[in-house]
């Protein structure tokens, strides 16, 4: 316990040294390196998070930028996606030592704080429209109607479901019309307690989970402009009702403690509906060999829409190589980099004419149906991202848990979380 | 004559002070860097507003202020840490020394026992405590319990739904950190061999009963190492962070830890200040029963000196 307790300290001084180590070294600060007078070579050092795969990527798209741009040496940090926030923050604290950035959730922080470089002025200089991009992953990364960083690699909720057993209870597989009622009414008719299979998975307090339904049943979690709390409407108790009543009065979808530790339900073939993120895409594929399965976009409730998962590239403001960190989003971003991506066949290009493409839609054959996740994207909104999202989201964890694991009363919960959500809201308001 | 001893001399000396600083500097810096500033700097931010990413702003005692109003998680998190230190402490001091009184008997092979016992002391960490979480799963019964509710099955005891219950979510807590109670076998074990066998043979002598040659013979001498390990009991169940954070109950506010409390919002929430408030309340808590402990040990613990 000691331990963590002095690491703790240890990670608060050093970030306190970094952050005196970059009030005071801005001008005497020689960031990056343009080598010798004689070869006139650029350096661009770019962070991103992940893994193997991710670093695969990262490396098949500059071989193609040096291609292009052998004036241009891309540094390329790949940093675990665990740490990579605290990572990020300590570097901006002390006046960053990066030129490009991916961020995520993070982004209406850094944006807000008037820590990254308007984008806006370079699309215009070089032409690139926001139009050719989805258009919530463009509204994802615009603060003050700037574009501040341009999204690479866009995902939806999605619903993938398990074809077997929708043939062994002969109901019809879901389509783009499908309705939450024919979702409910599948889920009844799957659910069967004696084989240990559910209807639905993906009911519980994660964010994306509970937005799914409650903004497809017309809700929301807060008020359009960010200020109040709006889970308590009647729209947005209808979702979450629903959600419970599928655990505690249909009994349709498992309860915690009803999924063995280190089972995979869905991959098993317990679970008829999986309504999750897409990366559940590439592991179907990859471990699924027992049953047939398709992904679908979730049900429409008052309306067709589903959260978008995005991250993005951005330039600090501390860069001092923009044109050049400009060059390096814009081809990542654009329709070279954005291929590579496609041919993945996960995540969706964020740019429509690659999306749209036989590269991306054709990647799997005819086994995947990709047009789903395209169509997702396309109708997805952004989720509500204020500088408070991680206290909120906390927030909502305690007072939501009670409504799926313990069948606590809806409007209680929501009564008891007002004050305190509304509270982060005003808080992040006045920190603006 | 004498002029050059002294000159001798000072030389000798200022060459052994420049080695002196020399070779205690990796400590000195060491201490700075890792505990002095980062102390006075804790302190200072816990003043402070702080996202990292903006400079530190003065708020006064504003932290203190909003700490004592956080109903949902500050005082819930006192009140757990409360509870593993009033129910961890006594069971992991009783225990440890049971044990290691068994294992303080010269019978053959006992090596081999005070070894497996202080293994669990050896191998610690996260990875332990995912495969606590694994054996502690409640399940429904049917094949799907975790490895002791099942055993608990083969006897018709229905197990609890450890993490999942709010009841049973903080004693599973402390029971994975009991696991580890061999590990205080390194001071009993030292304490018990250190009662004079005279005394115990006097007493066996006088006809006194195991249970009366432990109470008052073998206890009074020991209190000191028992003192020892109540007050770093008290300390390290305050200080309780990995076995809340790792194995969690169902609702986390049943078993988050003032530790916890403060980790989230120091690098979940970027609240550099708010978690140095906590801290230093910590600090001030651990401080003051470390005292009341001192002073009344005075009443207890026996030391052979006085």
């Amino acid at each position: 316990m000691m331990k963590s307790f002095k690491k703790i300290l240890t990670a608060l001084t050093l970030s306190a040294t970094l952050l005196a180590a970059g009030c005071s070294s801005d001008s005497a600060k020689t960031s990056g390196s343009s080598g010798s007078d004689g070869d006139k070579k650029e350096t661009v050092s770019f962070t991103y998070w992940g893994g193997d795969f991710d670093k695969k990527r990262m490396e098949a798209i500059r071989t193609e930028f040096n291609k292009e741009n052998p004036d241009i040496d891309v540094k390329l940090i790949q940093i675990p996606s665990d740490g990579y926030d605290q990572k990020l923050l300590t570097s901006m604290a002390g006046g960053s030592s990066y030129d490009v950035v991916q961020l995520a959730e993070a982004f209406n922080t850094y944006a807000g704080k008037g820590t990254l470089e308007d984008l806006t002025p370079y699309m215009e200089k070089d032409g690139v429209s926001k139009d050719d991009y989805f258009s919530a992953g463009m509204e994802a990364y615009t603060y003050d109607d700037k574009v501040m960083a341009m999204p690479m690699r866009l995902g939806a909720m999605i619903m993938l479901y398990n074809k077997d057993l929708f043939d062994k209870n002969g109901i019809p597989y879901p389509t783009d019309k499908w309705t939450w009622e024919d979702f409910h009414n599948a889920a009844l008719k799957i659910t069967n307690k004696k084989d240990g299979v559910f209807g639905v998975q993906g009911v519980g307090t994660w964010w994306a989970n509970y937005m799914a339904y409650v903004e497809s049943f017309g809700g929301s979690l807060m008020t359009e402009d960010h200020t109040k709390f709006n889970l308590d409407s009647p729209e947005s108790i209808k979702g979450l009702q629903f959600m419970q009543d599928l655990i505690y009065k249909d009994k349709a979808a498992p309860l915690a403690s009803d999924i063995p530790k280190g089972v995979d339900l869905w991959t098993s073939g317990k679970i008829g509906m999986l309504v999750d993120g897409p990366w559940h895409i590439l592991s179907a594929i990859a471990n699924i060999k027992d049953f047939k399965w398709e992904v679908a976009p979730i049900p429409t409730g008052e309306k067709f829409t589903t959260p978008l998962f995005s991250n993005a590239f951005a330039i600090p403001k501390g860069s001092e190589h923009k044109d050049a960190a400009w060059k390096v989003v814009k081809f990542w971003t654009g329709e070279v980099g954005q291929t590579i991506l496609a041919k993945e066949g996960g995540e969706v290009p964020p740019l429509k004419s690659v999306a749209n493409s036989d590269v991306y839609l054709k990647v799997h054959g005819d086994a995947v149906n990709l047009q789903a996740l395209v169509t997702s994207v396309d109708g997805a909104f952004v989720p509500p991202i204020t500088s408070k999202w991680g206290e909120i989201n906390k927030l909502a964890d305690t007072y939501l848990a009670p409504i799926f694991s313990e069948n606590a009363d809806v409007e209680k919960q929501l009564k008891d979380m007002k004050p305190q959500v509304d509270k982060m809201l005003t808080e992040a308001q006045q920190a603006k | 004559m004498m002029a050059k001893t002294k000159q001798v001399y000072s030389s000798i000396s200022k060459h052994e002070k420049r080695n002196f600083w020399i070779y205690i500097s990796p400590w000195i810096i060491g201490f700075l860097a890792f505990t002095a500033i980062p102390f006075f700097s804790s302190l200072a931010l816990s003043f402070m507003q702080w996202d990292i990413i903006t400079p530190p702003k003065w708020v006064g005692f504003d932290n203190y202020k909003e700490l004592m109003e956080d109903k949902i998680y500050f005082w819930n998190a006192l009140r757990n840490t409360i509870f593993y230190a009033l129910v961890g402490v006594p069971l992991s001091v009783t225990l440890g020394l049971l044990l290691s009184i068994m294992l303080s008997k010269e019978i053959k092979g006992i090596n081999a026992f005070r070894i497996i016992f202080y293994l669990p002391a050896v191998f610690g960490g996260v990875a332990v405590l995912m495969l606590w979480s694994y054996l502690l799963y409640p399940g429904t019964g049917n094949g799907d319990a975790g490895l002791i509710n099942a055993a608990l099955g083969w006897f018709g005891i229905e197990g609890p739904g450890w993490s999942q219950s709010e009841f049973w979510s903080k004693p599973a807590v402390i029971l994975v950190g009991l696991w580890g109670v061999g590990g205080s076998m390194m001071i009993w074990l030292p304490a018990l061999a250190g009662v004079p066998k005279e005394l115990l043979e006097a007493a066996e002598i006088d006809g006194a009963s195991r249970w009366r040659k432990f109470w008052s013979v073998s206890f009074p001498l020991i209190t000191p190492a028992i003192f020892f390990q109540v007050t770093m009991g008290i300390i390290g169940s305050f200080q309780i962070f990995m076995e809340p954070k790792i194995m969690p109950g169902n609702q986390k506010a049943w078993t988050d830890s003032l530790m916890v409390n403060l980790f989230d919002n120091a690098f979940t929430f970027y609240k550099m200040g708010y978690a140095s408030a906590i801290a230093w309340i910590l600090f001030i808590m651990i401080m003051v029963l470390t005292v009341i402990n001192l002073v009344v040990s005075k009443r207890w613990v026996y030391y052979e000196s006085n």
